[in-house]
């Protein structure tokens, strides 16, 4: 999809967008979102390259880390804050579709677990198990 | 405060009312206990069935306003009236105490259920007001059987029907009464005149906290909705029985630390007649939590006490105004102390929910859970972040524009996976 196309469907639902660069075929915006009153505010930034990828990272703070957990859940990089929001061998999200019916309300969804995250290091936002490893040595402890 | 946080507050708020309340099937179990206590007590042979007894709920129970413990392994309890129409003339309370025990214990159950109460010390006689069943092993509760005197015409009364908005009759209120039994009465054992025995009324205050608590001032009730022994379970409760629920909660866990003698901590019906003073009819939990909580201390009246010459702190009962349920913080100082330190807590905690807006489910989190334990609360947590996840997997979350709220409105949530874990 175009990314003039892209741009203007973000900017329809997200006035106050504020775009970094955007050409032809290309853009970088940044917004805030609040998946809920209660949750604090973030700042992401959207990196759209037409009709190859989409990346999407949170920019306005270093996100702290639960207690009990090492590294952030469901990211491509805990240092790069990069969210992973979707299963790319599923093919989940294609470059036709529209970041603003896609990207943007998973990026929404991924703060609002994210924060639940922080209570008790479970991830209850569904995907793939960040934890399936432990939960096997666990298993594996429990018999011995 | 705006209404979009009020009511995503409140959600939060009822729901960890509902953790902190029995489950259906505990109501339920718990019904069908005394109802065979009851059907105990007056079947056909039982030496009490001339008298026609009774067993009816009191109390938490009846109010709808009970809480489980802090300690799971700690027993609920449940406070039922064990009520008879009439007496033999020569019946002191101690012959109606220990007919009802002996009656009880004439079943091999609840024989053993008495023997288990505190290694059986109060077997022989009964507690100071009550007999006590321990329902031990299964289920985790016991049931504190007060037996009593009341009029015939107690049973009509139940079943009249009052609005929120009538007057309570006095003359009404006053035939709920009951007459009860107490060890420590001098006339325990000797006087046979009922009018000299202590008067209760569990059925006339719950009158009036049904009253109170109506959100709709035309609705019609019975108080037989509330203390019929078959009483059905519910699943949803008034908004005062929920800040009743709330603010027991947060007691028990201020209480359970270690820095508070225990013994002289806030009692239930000194919070519960507060609270329901200061209620104001809201519909929203937390405005009626906040007003009752900015209001609850106001209603701590200061009366004079000429026998004493000095200013005595009074909750007066509101249907028996001579009775002060504050009566013991006369003589122990620190009861009063501990109810103002609650309640300075209680403005302290409700200041942190408050100022909650954007600051983190994880704050919030942490709030309540010193307010109200930490495991319900995550509880609350959890099942709110699952109950996100069906909406979306039904088809029914939507994210608004602007910055992005989940909710009902807005484009529609489409199924996805989270991924990751890319890093080595």
């Amino acid at each position: 999809m175009p990314a003039n196309n892209q741009l203007s469907a973000i900017l329809e639902a997200f006035p106050d967008a504020k775009i970094l660069s955007s050409k032809r075929d290309n853009f970088e915006l940044e917004i805030e979102l609040q998946p809920s009153i209660l949750c604090e505010i973030y700042k992401i930034k959207i990196v759209y390259v037409s009709n190859k990828s989409v990346k999407v990272y949170v920019v306005d703070k270093v996100l702290k880390i639960a207690q009990n957990r090492q590294k952030l859940p469901h990211v491509y990089s805990t240092k790069n804050q990069q969210l992973c929001l979707y299963s790319p061998s599923k093919k989940e999200w294609k470059p036709t579709q529209y970041i603003i019916s896609t990207i943007i309300p998973w990026a929404s969804e991924w703060l609002y677990y994210y924060e639940l995250w922080l209570i008790d290091g479970n991830w209850y936002g569904g995907g793939h198990d960040e934890y399936l490893n432990e939960e096997l040595n666990k298993i594996i402890k429990d018999e011995r | 405060m705006e209404q979009i946080y009020k009511t995503e507050i409140s959600e939060y708020l009822e729901e960890l009312g509902k953790e902190l309340d029995i489950t259906q099937k505990e109501h339920e179990e718990i019904v069908k206990s005394y109802q065979a206590v009851g059907n105990w007590l007056s079947k056909d042979d039982s030496s009490l069935t001339p008298y026609n007894p009774k067993i009816l709920p009191q109390g938490s129970f009846m109010l709808g306003t009970i809480v489980k413990p802090i300690n799971p392994a700690d027993d609920i309890d449940i406070d039922l009236v064990c009520k008879l129409e009439k007496k033999p003339n020569a019946w002191t309370q101690r012959d109606l105490k220990i007919r009802v025990g002996d009656q009880l214990k004439s079943n091999s159950t609840y024989d053993r259920m008495l023997w288990e109460h505190k290694d059986g010390e109060n077997y022989d006689e009964g507690g100071r007001r009550c007999w006590t069943l321990k329902y031990a092993d299964v289920a985790g509760y016991h049931m504190d059987i007060l037996p009593s005197f009341s009029s015939e015409g107690l049973t009509y009364l139940m079943e009249k029907t009052f609005s929120g908005d009538s007057e309570l009759n006095e003359h009404d209120l006053q035939a709920l009464a009951i007459r009860i039994t107490d060890t420590e009465k001098e006339n325990y054992s000797t006087d046979n005149n009922i009018e000299n025995w202590h008067k209760s009324n569990p059925f006339g205050y719950a009158q009036w906290f049904l009253q109170k608590a109506l959100i709709s001032k035309r609705r019609m009730f019975s108080l037989n909705e509330s203390i019929d022994p078959v009483r059905e379970y519910e699943k949803e409760k008034l908004p005062l029985q929920r800040v009743v629920q709330l603010l027991k909660r947060h007691r028990d866990i201020m209480f359970s630390s270690d820095e508070f003698d225990c013994e002289n901590r806030p009692i239930s019906v000194i919070i519960t007649t507060l609270a329901t003073l200061a209620y104001d009819r809201s519909e929203n939990l937390i405005d009626a939590y906040s007003g009752i909580v900015a209001r609850m201390r106001s209603y701590i009246e200061d009366r004079f006490n000429p026998e004493t010459g000095q200013y005595e702190k009074w909750v007066a009962n509101p249907i028996n105004k001579v009775e002060n349920f504050a009566d013991k913080w006369i003589d122990v100082k620190q009861k009063e102390e501990y109810f103002y330190l609650w309640l300075d807590r209680l403005e302290e905690d409700l200041e942190k929910i408050n100022y909650s807006k954007g600051r983190g489910l994880q704050y919030l989190n942490e709030s309540l859970s010193k307010m109200y334990g930490k495991e319900v609360t995550t509880r609350v947590f959890v099942n709110s972040g699952k109950k996100k996840m069906d909406l979306r997997e039904q088809g029914h979350l939507k994210m608004a524009g602007g910055i992005g709220i989940l909710g009902e409105v807005g484009t529609k949530v489409q199924q996805h996976n989270f991924e990751g874990d890319f890093e080595k």
